[in-house]
C-alpha cells in the first residue's frame, strides 16, 4: 500500500542550465530589439512577461484552492504546483523593464493631448490611484502577497517531507484559504494596473477573471504537460493514472468553457449598450489582422477544445490530453498577445519579433528557476497522509 | 465495487473531524428511517405549519387577484422606478433555486460525496423556488394571459417576439431551468419512489407510489442506463444554472443606466444566487434534520461545508461589491459615482449598510472551525444572508432607477400592501410546497446514502490496511 | 410459456457470484435487481455502454440549431424589426436561447429515451407478482433468469439459486413477449 518510493530529484542539470541560457539569450536580444524600436520590444517584453506570470499566479491560485476544499486527489500534483508557484522572486526581477518602460506603455504616465480633452479629463481624474510610485508600490505590494504566499506553501510541504506531521498539512490549508481573498485581489488590480491601463480609459469590471480564466487555463495545461513529459523518468509524472489525468482534463474543459463565458459576457454586454467609451476595445479587435485574431481565439480555444474534451476516452489518454494542452498553451498565448498588442498597432495585427524574444527569454529564465528550486525536492509531498489516497485514485 | 476509493472521508481519516455519516446502519434501517416520516401519520406541528402555510398562500391568491384585476398600478411602481419588487423578488427566488443545482449537479459531477444526504432536499426546493420566480415576471407583463407573445408562433399579427431583447431570454432560460430541474430531481427520485411502494403500509399509499416510481424494479440494465442518464443530466444542468442567472444578469447589464451597465454582473450574479441558495438550504435543512430525526446522513461535516460554501461565495458577492465601488469612481463618469455615492448616504442608505453586514461581515464568522458547525450561529447567520441578499437584489433595481441621469426625474419608490403580500404569500406558498414535499417525498435519496455507506466502509478499510502495513 | 425465477441474496458481491455461475451454466436471459447502483453486477452481466450521451448531443445540437435560425428568420428575415440600430441579424443577442433550447431538447432527449429504453410505465411487469420481491428496493440483492421450458428447466435454475446461496428464491410468468 505504500507509495512507489521516488528519489529526491537530483537531475534537471542540465535542463535548467540550458533554460537559463536560453532565456539570457532571449533577453539579451530583448534588449537589443529596444536599441531599434524601444517602444516595440516594450509591447513583446510585457507579453512575456504576462503569459509566464500568468502560468504561475494561475498555478499559484490553484494550489491555494486545492487547499482551500481539503481535495485529495491532486495531493500527487501538488509539489509541482509548489515549485511552480514559487516562481514568484523571478517575476519580480523580471518587472524591472516594466517599471523602468512605462511611460511608453501606460498613457496615464504622460498623457499626451492626443487623447483628447474627455480621457484627459478622466486621467486627471484617476491621479489619486495612477501615480508612479503608487504604481510601484503596489506592484511591490503584489508580489510581496504572491511570493509570501508560494514561499510558505513551498516550504511547509517540504518540511513535511521529513517530518511528516500532519500538523503541516493543517498549516498549508490554513494558508492557502486564508491567503485566497488576498493574492486573488491583488491578481484582480495588478490586471488593471499592468494590462487595462494599456488603453488610456477602457475599463471593464470582469477583465481580471477573464484575465485569470485564461491563466488558469494555461495552468492546468502546463501539468499536464509537465506530467506527461516526466512519465519515463523518476519524476512526478511517473505516479500519474488514467484517472489523475481524467479529473486535470475535467478542470481543464471547465475552465475553458469558463474562460468562454466570461468572455462572451464581457463581449456581449459591451456590444449591446454600444457605448463609445467601452466599444473602441473591441472595434479595434473585431477589424483588421485583430479580427481574424478574435476568430482564432474563439475556434480556437473554444470550439475546437470544447468539442474534442467531450470525449471521455480521450482525457483518460496521457498523451492525447497533453496535445490538447500543448495546444492551449500556444492559445493562451495568443490570448494574451490579443490583450496587449492591439495597443501597439491598433490598426493592423503586427507580432513584433522581440515578443517571441522575449516569451522565451522570460520563460527560459522562469523554468530554470523553477528546476533548480526543485532540485533535491521530492518530486511529491512524501510526508503528505493523503498521497496514498491520491495515488490510489480510480477515474470516475 | 472491490475497488478502492479512498476519495470519500472516512472515520479516523487523519484531519477528518466531522464523519459523512454517522453510526452503522444496514440498508433495511436505512429504508427504514429515511421513509418513516413518510409513512407515518402527520404529527400535529405539522399540520400547524401547513395552516400557518395554506393562510399566507391565500394571501397570495388575494394579492394576485388584486393584481389581475387592477393591473401592475396596484403595485408600488410607477416611473421612474418601473421595477420594484417584482422583480426583485424574481431574481431573489431564482437565485435561491440555484442551490439545489449546483448542490445535486456540480457536486455530482466533481464527484463530492457530501451531496448524497442533502441533494433531493435542496433540488425540491430548486423547483418551488423557481415556481415562485417565475409567477413575478408573469404578472409583471401586465396582461399576464397575453404571455404566448413573447413565444415565436405564427400569429395573425404577422409579427414576431423581439429576440435581441433579455425578456424573451428570460422565458427561454426559466422554463428551460423548471422543466430540467424537474426532470432531473424525478429522475433521480424514482428509485427511492419504488422503495416507499415496496415498503408502504396501506393499499393507497401503495398504488399511489407504484404509479409514481413508473415500474421501477432495480434493473441492472436499468441502472446502467439511469446512470448515465443521471449524469449526463447533471452535466447539462451545471452549464444550465450559470447561463440562468447570467440572463437575469444580463436583464440589468445591457441596458446603459449607471449601477446596471457592468460587465461583473454574469459571474457576481451567480456567485449571489448560489450564496443565498445555500443561505436558504441550512435554514430549512437546520431544523428540518432535527425534526426529521436525519443527524446519521446530514452530519456536522455537511454543514461544515456549506458554511465554507457561504464563504466562499460571500468573498464572490464582496469581489462584486469591490469592482462595482472602485470602477465607479475609477470611471470617472459622474453618474456611475452619483448612483454609488448616493447609496452610502442617500435614502437606502440603511439598507445598504444592512447588506454590506449581512453579505460580507456575517460570512466572515466562518473562518472558524467551530462555528461552521455551531447549529444555532449557522441557521441565525443563514436568514442573515438570505435578508442580505434580497436588500441586494432591491438595492440593485431600485436605487438606479429612482436616481438616474436627470435630477428632476428622481423619485422614491414605496412599496403597496399587494406588493409585501406577494413577496410573503411566496415565502408561504413555498413553505407549503416544501411541507407537502417533506410528508409525501423521501427527504434523503436512499439509494445513494446505501451507495455511500459502502463507499465509506472501504475508505475506511483502505485506511486500516495502511495501518496495518506501515 | 416463460417464466422469471428469482432469487434473493443477501449481499452483492454474492449476487455477483451467482450471475457469474449462472452465466456459466450458458444461461443468457439474465438480469439482476439491486437497491442502488452496482459496478460490479453491470460487469458480471458485461452490460455494453450506454448510447444516450451521442443521443443527448444530437438533440442539443439540434435544439440549439433550431432556436438560432428561428431567431434569424423571424427577426431578420420575416419580420425585419430595427432595434437601436443593432443588425438584424445579430449573432450575440442570438446565443442565450440558442443555448437553452439546446440544454432542454438534449434533457428532454436524455428522459424520453430513458423511458422507452425502460419500457415505463410498466407498472405490472411480473416479477411484482412474488410479494418477496419487494426486498429489491430495500435491501435484497436478486437475480432473475427467463427460462423458456416449464418443468425441468425450472427446478433446475431454482436449485442453482439456492446452490449459489439464495436466501429466497421464486417463480413468476413472464408475460408473453418478453
Amino acid at each position: 500500500m505504500r507509495p512507489p518510493a521516488l528519489p529526491r530529484f537530483e537531475g534537471g542539470q542540465r535542463l535548467w542550465m540550458s533554460s537559463a541560457g536560453v532565456g539570457v539569450v532571449g533577453l539579451v536580444a530583448t534588449g537589443v530589439g529596444a536599441l531599434l524600436d524601444v517602444r516595440e520590444a516594450l509591447y513583446g517584453y510585457l507579453f512575456g512577461f504576462i503569459y509566464w506570470l500568468g502560468l504561475c499566479l494561475g498555478t499559484l491560485l490553484l494550489l491555494a484552492s486545492f487547499h482551500a476544499s481539503n481535495a485529495r486527489w491532486p495531493v500527487v500534483l501538488r509539489r509541482t504546483l509548489e515549485v511552480t508557484g514559487a516562481t514568484v522572486p523571478v517575476f519580480l526581477v523580471l518587472f524591472v523593464p516594466v517599471g523602468l518602460g512605462m511611460a511608453r506603455l501606460y498613457p496615464w504616465v504622460t498623457p499626451s493631448p492626443e487623447l483628447g480633452e474627455h480621457a484627459l479629463q478622466v486621467l486627471a481624474h484617476r491621479e489619486p490611484y495612477n501615480t508612479v510610485p503608487r504604481f510601484l508600490l503596489r506592484a511591490v505590494g503584489y508580489f510581496l502577497a504572491w511570493g509570501l504566499v508560494g514561499h510558505f506553501l513551498l516550504r511547509w510541504s517540504v518540511r513535511q517531507d521529513t517530518e511528516g506531521s500532519t500538523r503541516w498539512t493543517a498549516w498549508q490549508r490554513r494558508l492557502g484559504s486564508g491567503a485566497l481573498p488576498v493574492i486573488g485581489l491583488a491578481f484582480s488590480f495588478m490586471t488593471l494596473d499592468w494590462l487595462m491601463a494599456l488603453d488610456a480609459t477602457w475599463q471593464s469590471t470582469v477583465y481580471g477573471i477573464y484575465v485569470y480564466s485564461g491563466a488558469t487555463v494555461g495552468a492546468l495545461a502546463l501539468v499536464v504537460v509537465a506530467g506527461v513529459a516526466t512519465r519515463d523518468t523518476q519524476h512526478f509524472g511517473r505516479l500519474l493514472t488514467p484517472g489523475h489525468y481524467q479529473r486535470l482534463g475535467t478542470l481543464l474543459f471547465a475552465f475553458i468553457c469558463f474562460w468562454a463565458y466570461i468572455a462572451y459576457s464581457q463581449y456581449m454586454l459591451i456590444w449591446v449598450a454600444s457605448l463609445p467609451e467601452e466599444v473602441t476595445w473591441y472595434l479595434v479587435r473585431m477589424h483588421g489582422g485583430w479580427g481574424a485574431v478574435s476568430w482564432a481565439l474563439i475556434l480556437g480555444h473554444f470550439v475546437l477544445p470544447f468539442a474534442v474534451l467531450l470525449s471521455r476516452e480521450l482525457k483518460q489518454r496521457p498523451r492525447a490530453l497533453a496535445g490538447v494542452a500543448l495546444w492551449m498553451l500556444l492559445l493562451h498565448a495568443v490570448d494574451t498577445a490579443w490583450l496587449v498588442l492591439p495597443a501597439l498597432s491598433p490598426s493592423r495585427a503586427h507580432l513584433p519579433w522581440t515578443a517571441l524574444t522575449a516569451w522565451v527569454g522570460v520563460g527560459g529564465c522562469a523554468v530554470a528557476f523553477a528546476v533548480w528550486r526543485s532540485r533535491g525536492m521530492y518530486p511529491v509531498p512524501v510526508g503528505d497522509p493523503f498521497l496514498v489516497h491520491s495515488l490510489q485514485v480510480r477515474q470516475p | 465495487m472491490s475497488q478502492v476509493d479512498p476519495q470519500v472521508p472516512a472515520p479516523g481519516d487523519a484531519l477528518v473531524t466531522h464523519p459523512l455519516l454517522t453510526g452503522r446502519h444496514s440498508d433495511a434501517e436505512y429504508s427504514e428511517s429515511l421513509l418513516a416520516y413518510v409513512h407515518a401519520p402527520p404529527t400535529r406541528a405539522w399540520w400547524m405549519l401547513l395552516g400557518v402555510g395554506l393562510t399566507g398562500t391565500a394571501l397570495l391568491a388575494v394579492a394576485v387577484g388584486v393584481t389581475l384585476w387592477v393591473g401592475v398600478g396596484a403595485w408600488g411602481n410607477n416611473i421612474p422606478v418601473a421595477w420594484a419588487y417584482g422583480i426583485t423578488n424574481f431574481v431573489w427566488w431564482i437565485g435561491i433555486g440555484h442551490a439545489g443545482t449546483l448542490i445535486s449537479a456540480i457536486l455530482l459531477l466533481f464527484q463530492e460525496r457530501w451531496r448524497s444526504s442533502i441533494n433531493r432536499f435542496a433540488e425540491a426546493m430548486t423547483l418551488f423556488a423557481v415556481t415562485c420566480a417565475g409567477l413575478f415576471p408573469l404578472l409583471h407583463l401586465g396582461r399576464p394571459w397575453k404571455f404566448y407573445w413573447l413565444i415565436p408562433y405564427p400569429s395573425t399579427l404577422r409579427a414576431w417576439p423581439q429576440f435581441r431583447s433579455p425578456l424573451t431570454w428570460d422565458i427561454a432560460a426559466v422554463g428551460t431551468y423548471l422543466t430540467v430541474s424537474l426532470l432531473f430531481w424525478y429522475l433521480g427520485l424514482i428509485p427511492d419512489l419504488a422503495t416507499a411502494r415496496d415498503t408502504a403500509r396501506t393499499h393507497r399509499a401503495r398504488f399511489w407510489y407504484g404509479l409514481a416510481s413508473l415500474g421501477w424494479r432495480g434493473s441492472a440494465r436499468h441502472w446502467r442506463q439511469w446512470r448515465t442518464g443521471y449524469l449526463l443530466l447533471a452535466g447539462l444542468a451545471t452549464p444550465l444554472v450559470v447561463s440562468v442567472h447570467t440572463l437575469v444578469s444580463f436583464d440589468f447589464a445591457v441596458a446603459q443606466l449607471p449601477g446596471w451597465h457592468t460587465t461583473v454582473f454574469p459571474p457576481y450574479f451567480v456567485g449571489g444566487a448560489v450564496f443565498s441558495g445555500f443561505a436558504l438550504v441550512l435554514t430549512l435543512l437546520i431544523p428540518a434534520r432535527k425534526a426529521l430525526g436525519l443527524e446519521q446522513v446530514v452530519t456536522l461535516a455537511h454543514l461544515d461545508n456549506m458554511a465554507r460554501v457561504l464563504l466562499v461565495t460571500g468573498w464572490v458577492v464582496a469581489y462584486g461589491y469591490i469592482q462595482e465601488h472602485f470602477f465607479a469612481w475609477f470611471s470617472g463618469n459622474p453618474y456611475e459615482q452619483h448612483v454609488t455615492w448616493a447609496q452610502h448616504v442617500g435614502p437606502y442608505a440603511p439598507l445598504f449598510w444592512l447588506q454590506i453586514f449581512c453579505n460580507v461581515l456575517v460570512p466572515q464568522l466562518f473562518w472558524v472551525a467551530r462555528l461552521r458547525t455551531n447549529t444555532a450561529v449557522l441557521w441565525g447567520a443563514s436568514l442573515l444572508v438570505n435578508v442580505g441578499m434580497w436588500t441586494e437584489r432591491f438595492l440593485i433595481v431600485v436605487s438606479p432607477l429612482s436616481m438616474d441621469f436627470l435630477p428632476s426625474a428622481w423619485a422614491a419608490y414605496r412599496p403597496t400592501w399587494v406588493d409585501w403580500s406577494l413577496l410573503v404569500g411566496t415565502m408561504c406558498f413555498f413553505g407549503t410546497a416544501f411541507l407537502l414535499f417533506l410528508k409525501f417525498v423521501p427527504a434523503v435519496s436512499m439509494s445513494e446514502v446505501k451507495e455511500l455507506r459502502r463507499e465509506v466502509d472501504e475508505s475506511e478499510r483502505f485506511r486500516e490496511e495502511l495501518g496495518g502495513a506501515p | 410459456m416463460s417464466h422469471w425465477v428469482l432469487g434473493e441474496f443477501g449481499s452483492d458481491l454474492a449476487l455477483v457470484e451467482a450471475l457469474r455461475v449462472l452465466r456459466a451454466q450458458g444461461y443468457q436471459r439474465l438480469d439482476a435487481h439491486t437497491p442502488f447502483p452496482v459496478d460490479a453486477v453491470f460487469e458480471a452481466l458485461s452490460l455494453g455502454r450506454s448510447r444516450l450521451p451521442l443521443l443527448a448531443l444530437v438533440a442539443g445540437l439540434g435544439g440549439a440549431g433550431f432556436a438560432y435560425l428561428t431567431q434569424w428568420f423571424t427577426n431578420a428575415v420575416d419580420f425585419p424589426l430595427d432595434v437601436g440600430g443593432r443588425p438584424l441579424h445579430s449573432a450575440p443577442t442570438s446565443l442565450p436561447i440558442a443555448f437553452e433550447l439546446g440544454v432542454l431538447s438534449a434533457a428532454l432527449m436524455i428522459f424520453g429515451a430513458l423511458m422507452v429504453l425502460f419500457g415505463f410505465p410498466h407498472v405490472t411487469h411480473p416479477v411484482f407478482d412474488a410479494e418477496a420481491f419487494r426486498s429489491a428496493s430495500v435491501d435484497g440483492f436478486w437475480a432473475s433468469v427467463l427460462v423458456e421450458d416449464a418443468g425441468d428447466g425450472l427446478a433446475h435454475v431454482e436449485k442453482l439459486l439456492r446452490d449459489a446461496g439464495a436466501r429466497r428464491v421464486a417463480v413468476v410468468v413472464a408475460e408473453a413477449g418478453t
